[in-house]
């Protein structure tokens, strides 16, 4: 048996596929952790997207038509809020990107900053899972990605 | 065992990891750095569109409220603010048609705007701009993992500067509904746009507009900004002024587009300002419109003057008398040369022209004839005679003594009319005026005398000399204490007098005056009025013991310049109606009616705006 394995220590053969086999985790690590960066801002991007188009849609969009009575309304309200979904989805090339709760209930309201205005909040609230496990690298850790795009409409 | 360090290839793999593995990461992080500056600019982008939308949102309000601001910046800058980027005030810029504040967010960033800003009475686009900038800045160690070792020339990592640009374009509307009957409008953003002085007396079975508002004659830059009003009000100013205690107006109806209608204690309501009918009844507030603007109804109307150069005088050449011709008075035609002809009467005698010839017909020239030029005799006999021509822009003092008859569709420089003369239907031109007269001059001498249009109606343009816009221009005196009864035409007309359906060159329908709005402007009416030799004053006098002595069916329309009303004459006419810029009233006329139209009265101004993304 030790005879075996002195001989196997002596063994100069398959060297490289033994060396491969030691570097290989780390490769696949290097390789992993970038894949998981490059998905991380894809998904930023995603949400980003989602939302402004979104928002847009929801200050210009047809199905959002917005009466100028006060407190402002919006005509179609379900309908509008569909259709926000809907751009969402487009933006993302997702079409069930806004599946469960992901994309939150568009809102319209005053305006923080001055009286008498009418904003439109559009949020999304994303959660992105890393092929690697947590812990492996900073950036590569299961996390919600929250985007909102306010847009000022009245 | 000894084994040369060149021959092992144990540990192969890990040398090669370890030269391989820092280009990788260098790459790699660059990759991913690129990512990121997408990411950036995509969020960048959102907060651009989300800022000038915000942005636009303040400015159509700010819009629909009268006011212009520059909150739309702070707006702007606020609402990238909260969509993740700081910019400064200066990134958020406006595009009118007056020019734009844009010249920080051209310095970012060079590229064109793709924005057509326009400006019409109806509606205005205007395009809001905003700009976010970002350096770039090493996210990972890209750089640090790609030097050390000198990896040649692979040294320069970028760091673009992100820019995203948002316009968006902004269309404010403004719409007008119809209140009643108006038969004077003054345009001038002044609080005595209408100014009634001395013993004067507006009688008027119809309303008074005074629109300085945001339609026309705003002050520059913007009609909210100073100078304030001559009375320290905020402009809008344009408003009615009942100068001293024997000044009256009896009117229907005021509407201004000034928040009061003129200056406190001179002007409506007030003890001095009546009722037409009952006239002792004060005029009530209800008949006052305030904040309420009247754009220009003839805003997009035109006029094309003749071409060229017209036959001021003509000689019959030396011993060129012709033969043939038929004995008596013959009508001759001018050969040659390109427009329409002139035209002449002289006497035959013995086949001969013998007279003076009489020119009756200016012609219109693009190209005259050379000198001596032969002629046609209207019955086409006779041959021979030759005249020689003197020419210029226009036919001066056209008094209708030495024309016989007024002929539509040429240049005269003034019209000085005889007492009694009838104008056959089409457009007179009058260009410049000159010493004797300033334009259109109707001195009508005694009550008998008439001046008189033809039914089909005419119109007087009142114009410069040639084209571009160097002056002077002609301007309008009816005086004197005969009648005068000036009918527009119904529908547009040619300069002849022709019928124009379509594509017309003077869209002149209802206007008996047409003053050209390049004419120079009345700026300031003084409280005494303006002086006899101003050139931008018109004036309407006379009738003496004839009250009833001008009917005037149409529209005088001076968007640039003052009518000045002295006499006690009554205007009566199918539809009367004045726009000028000033109306200085020191005598007691009366208006019997008033439809100006497009807007026969004041009007209720909305003032609604959109916009959408353009950029």
């Amino acid at each position: 048996m030790i005879q075996m394995f002195k001989r196997l220590l002596r063994c100069a053969r398959a060297t490289a596929a033994v060396e491969t086999a030691i570097f290989a985790p780390i490769y696949l690590m290097l390789t992993l952790g970038v894949t998981d960066l490059g998905m991380g801002i894809f998904v930023r991007m995603s949400v980003n997207a989602a939302t402004q188009s979104g928002a847009i849609y929801a200050a210009k969009g047809k199905a959002c038509e917005v009466t100028t009575t006060s407190p402002p309304a919006w005509v179609n309200s379900s309908g509008c809020v569909a259709a926000i979904k809907a751009v969402m989805n487009d933006a993302t090339g997702d079409s069930s990107f806004c599946a469960g709760s992901v994309c939150g209930t568009p809102s319209i309201g005053p305006c923080a900053d001055v009286a008498s205005t009418t904003c439109i909040i559009v949020s999304v609230s994303y959660r992105y899972v890393p092929l690697l496990p947590n812990a492996t690298y900073s950036w590569a850790q299961s996390m919600t990605v929250i985007s909102t795009s306010t847009v000022r409409i009245l | 065992m000894k084994r040369s360090l060149r021959k092992c290839t144990a540990g192969a793999v890990g040398i090669v990891t370890a030269i391989v593995l820092p280009i990788l990461l260098g790459f790699g992080s660059l990759g991913i750095e690129v990512g990121h500056w997408h990411l950036a600019e995509r969020q960048m982008q959102g907060a651009a569109d989300a800022a000038a939308m915000s942005a636009a949102a303040q400015y159509i309000q700010d819009q629909i409220a009268g006011n212009t601001s520059t909150a739309y910046q702070t707006v702007g800058q606020h609402y990238a603010g909260l969509n993740g980027f700081t910019i400064p005030v200066a990134n958020t810029c406006l595009i009118s048609v007056s020019g734009d504040n844009c010249s920080a967010v051209r310095a970012l960033d060079a590229r064109p705007f793709n924005c057509t800003p326009t400006a019409t009475q109806t509606s205005e686009t205007y395009c809001i701009v905003v700009e976010i900038i970002q350096d770039t800045f090493q996210w990972l160690s890209t750089q640090a993992s790609m030097e050390p070792n000198g990896f040649g020339s692979v040294k320069v990592i970028p760091t673009p500067t992100l820019v995203a640009r948002s316009v968006v374009s902004i269309t404010i509307n403004f719409s007008h509904t119809v209140q009643g009957n108006s038969c004077i409008l003054a345009l001038a953003n002044d609080r005595n746009a209408i100014q009634v002085r001395g013993n004067g007396d507006i009688h008027a079975n119809c309303g008074l507009l005074i629109d300085g508002g945001r339609n026309q004659n705003a002050r520059t830059p913007t009609i909210n900004s100073s100078p304030a009003c001559s009375d320290g009000t905020t402009p809008p100013c344009g408003g009615l002024t009942l100068s001293g205690n024997n000044a009256f107006v009896h009117i229907t109806n005021l509407t201004t587009a000034a928040s009061t209608a003129g200056p406190t204690n001179s002007s409506c309501p007030g003890a001095r300002c009546f009722l037409y009918n009952p006239a002792i009844t004060t005029l009530p507030t209800s008949a006052i419109f305030t904040n309420t603007a009247t754009p220009d109804p003839y805003a997009g109307r035109m006029f094309t003057k003749p071409a060229g150069v017209v036959v001021r005088a003509i000689a019959v050449a030396n011993g060129k008398a012709g033969s043939g011709y038929t004995d008596g008075t013959r009508t001759f035609t001018v050969q040659g040369g390109v427009g329409i002809p002139a035209k002449f009467t002289a006497t035959v005698s013995g086949g001969k022209i013998t007279s003076v010839p009489v020119l009756i017909d200016p012609g219109a020239y693009t190209t005259l004839p050379a000198s001596p030029i032969l002629v046609a005799a209207d019955d086409v006999k006779g041959s021979g005679a030759n005249v020689t021509v003197t020419s210029g822009n226009c036919l001066p003092g056209a008094s209708f003594a030495t024309l016989p008859k007024p002929v539509p569709g040429r240049a005269y420089c003034s019209i000085p009319t005889p007492a009694s003369v009838n104008f056959p239907t089409g457009i007179y031109y009058v260009e410049g005026g000159d010493t004797s007269c300033p334009g259109l001059c109707m001195a009508t001498g005694g009550p008998t005398a008439s001046v008189t249009t033809d039914a089909a109606g005419v119109t007087f343009v009142l114009t410069n000399v040639g084209t571009g816009t160097t002056g002077p221009y002609a301007t309008f005196n009816i005086s004197s204490n005969g009648s005068v009864n000036l009918v527009a035409p119904a529908n547009n007309i040619n300069a002849d007098g022709t019928s124009c359906s379509s594509g017309c060159a003077n869209t002149t329908a209802g206007m008996i005056v047409f003053q050209d709005r390049n004419a120079p402007a009345t700026t300031l009416l003084p409280g005494g009025g303006l002086a006899n030799t101003d050139p931008t004053l018109n004036s309407l006098s006379g009738c003496g013991n004839n009250p009833i002595c001008r009917t005037l069916s149409g529209t005088l329309y001076l968007p640039k310049q003052t009518l000045n009303f002295s006499g006690n004459g009554i205007v009566q006419g199918t539809c009367f109606g004045l726009v000028s810029r000033y109306l200085d009233d020191a005598g007691t006329p009366t208006f019997q009616n008033g439809c100006l139209p497009g807007s026969t009265g004041g009007s209720t101004s909305t003032t609604t705006g959109t916009f959408r993304l353009a950029q």
